[in-house]
């Protein structure tokens, strides 16, 4: 089975619980648009948009782990083990499926909202904001923010990989060197992402920008390059684990 | 046994990497996660930045005046501005405000100036205000407004304030006020004042006549009031002092004190924290989760009914705390301090009752 298959298979896996998130949150909109004329304009975002979006991450970090702990549940981990395929592809190819999954979720949110909240509000929002200076402002700042967003679960997804690797690792105690890895790599990223970034001082920064010149922002490309690649070293760690020395 | 090593090399890391971690975070406590946190932000950039693009600003003042005739209220509207009210000293209603507009150039400042306005509406005997900009309403952080409203004798004020700062001082007339997260002060008015306040922070005093009083999630000191308070918070802070006249109050979440009030207390409250000083009226406190303090002086007198479910009558009065006889579980308490000239009722579940006696004067000094 090829790297391609087994992102397919892994896809069809997660989809159940994309469908099902997706409808809840078309079902959280529309009661957030009845409730609308009580609540107040912050209630209403925290409900429709930033609780959604966190939920999202949190799925998608629960999915990658239960990837792993149900291969592990139903045995075909043998079969995975057999395929000639290298650890680490496997692993990409889980991730790259819930990832896969979190995207959508989250494009499925801001359109969710855009279409039954938004619209409804939407001659309010343009009468009290000059849309010309504010449209680019916003699409700045949320292409941004969706991508350090992504970027922050696919950390934390390589990270509760390598954790859970390392707890079958051990025949006992598993899921305490399951939260002993978590918790130290954590820790390791934590201390050393500080260090390398200045190394890539030298890469352009980004422009954040808000409403108006007072809000923009100019954050160091180096940290997110680092974050990324400390990503990808768990990832390939994590197949290294998984091909050499895993207990099944 | 490669195999064994390698696999016992992982799991040591891990091991050490756990340790370290917990170390790192009881010494350097929030320092780790603001080195982490501080790394992302290219600080004198962005300050260089905004100095280089501080938005140029336009501004004017502007007044307006109404005769009063046959108007009998006004209302004014604002979002992030600054409100004063004051008593006019003649039949005039007088509205001076400030514009402030910044923008990226002062072309635009200018421009952004010029569409501001105050426009009034009269309906029905009231007289409304509200800035706009190009018919719609100003709610742009890039335009500032500052009012000073000077009302009649007699006229009733009406208020509507978000994100602002206001003041009312000396106004003669009924007041109204809807408030989301303001700083309001209002001393020296004459007639029934109804705040509905959220979020804010509140210093109301020198009111005769009345109080209606909601506070959610704010703070609130109302002291000098004549006349009957009625209150309804919502997980906000209130401190009442130097109140002549009724209180009635409905509290959830949050804190009650009362100091020096005259005229009858009657309370209910869940999950809120009261306490009651020097009160000279007849109390009624009902409080489910939240404990009840009570500072009774002895020159007033009190005749003391308490019952506590779930929860103790702490005092070191000399009453005894006495089980119900139906083995409620209740603990009840009954006395008389002094002259037992006010009754006090007090009724909590789930919480505590706590009594202070404070001698009289004549007795503190002898002792």
């Amino acid at each position: 089975m090829g790297f391609r298959k087994l992102f397919a298979k892994e896809l069809r896996s997660v989809l159940p619980l994309a469908v099902v998130f997706a409808v809840a949150i078309v079902l959280l909109h529309f009661f957030v648009l009845y409730k609308s004329p009580v609540w107040d304009d912050d209630f209403i975002m925290v409900m429709s948009l930033f609780l959604p979006f966190l939920l999202t991450a949190v799925l998608a970090v629960g999915a990658g782990y239960y990837q792993l702990h149900i291969e592990w549940k139903t045995n075909s981990i043998y079969l995975l083990l057999a395929l000639p395929i290298r650890g680490w592809k496997v692993m990409t190819a889980k991730l790259a499926a819930v990832l896969t999954m979190f995207v959508c979720s989250v494009l499925w949110i801001a359109i969710s909202f855009a279409l039954i909240l938004l619209r409804s509000k939407w001659d309010e929002v343009s009468a009290a904001e000059d849309m010309t200076e504010l449209v680019p402002a916003m699409l700045n700042l949320a292409l941004h923010t969706f991508w350090m967003y992504a970027l922050a679960v696919l950390f934390l997804l390589a990270v509760v990989q390598f954790a859970f690797l390392c707890g079958q690792l051990v025949a006992r105690f598993k899921g305490v060197v399951v939260l002993a890895a978590f918790l130290g790599a954590l820790w390791l990223v934590l201390r050393v992402t500080p260090l390398l970034s200045q190394l890539l001082g030298w890469m352009p920064d980004i422009f954040y920008g808000g409403a108006s010149d007072a809000d923009a922002e100019f954050l160091h490309a180096g940290p997110f390059v680092v974050l990324f690649l400390i990503s990808i070293g768990f990832i390939w760690l994590s197949g290294y684990i998984f091909e050499k020395e895993v207990e099944v | 046994m490669v195999f064994r090593k390698k696999r016992t090399i992982l799991l040591a890391s891990v091991a050490v990497l756990l340790l370290l971690s917990i170390l790192d975070v009881a010494f350097r406590k929030e320092e780790l996660f603001e080195a982490f946190g501080d790394q992302f932000l290219n600080n004198p950039r962005t300050e260089a930045y905004v100095k280089a693009h501080q938005e140029a600003e336009a501004t004017a003042e502007r007044q307006l005046e109404w005769k009063r005739q046959d108007l009998g209220d006004v209302k004014l509207t604002s979002a992030r501005g600054r409100i004063a009210v004051k008593r006019s000293p003649d039949d005039t209603i007088r509205l001076h405000y400030t514009v402030a507009a910044s923008a990226k150039d002062k072309e635009t400042a200018e421009r952004k100036l010029e569409a501001v306005k105050v426009e009034e509406r009269t309906a029905d005997g009231r007289l409304s205000l509200a800035a706009t900009a190009n018919g719609k309403p100003v709610d742009d952080g890039s335009v500032k407004l500052g009012y000073v409203l000077h009302i009649p004798g007699g006229m009733k004020l009406s208020l509507e304030s978000e994100n602002g700062f206001v003041t009312v001082d000396g106004v003669q007339g009924d007041v109204e006020i809807a408030s989301y997260s303001d700083i309001l002060e209002l001393t020296g008015v004459s007639g029934y004042v109804a705040v509905d306040a959220s979020y804010g922070s509140l210093y109301l005093s020198g009111i005769k006549g009345g109080l209606d009083y909601k506070n959610r999630y704010g703070e609130a000191t109302i002291e000098d009031v004549e006349g009957a308070i009625a209150l309804m918070s919502r997980t906000g802070y209130t401190h009442l002092t130097g109140i002549a006249g009724s209180i009635a109050a409905d509290a959830e979440s949050g804190s009650l004190h009362l100091r020096d009030t005259t005229g009858p207390v009657r309370i209910v409250g869940r999950g809120t924290a009261l306490q009651l000083e020097q009160i000279q009226g007849d109390i009624d406190v009902s409080t489910d989760s939240g404990d009840a303090t009570f500072i009774l002086p002895e020159a007033e007198g009190y005749a003391l009914s308490a019952s506590a479910q779930n929860g103790a009558i702490r005092t070191s009065l000399p009453f005894p705390v006495e089980p119900a006889a139906d083995d409620s579980g209740k603990s009840l308490l009954e006395g008389v301090i002094g002259t037992g000239r006010w009754s006090i009722d007090v009724q909590a579940v789930s919480a505590d009752i706590i009594l202070h006696a404070k001698p009289s004067l004549q007795q503190a000094d002898h002792k």
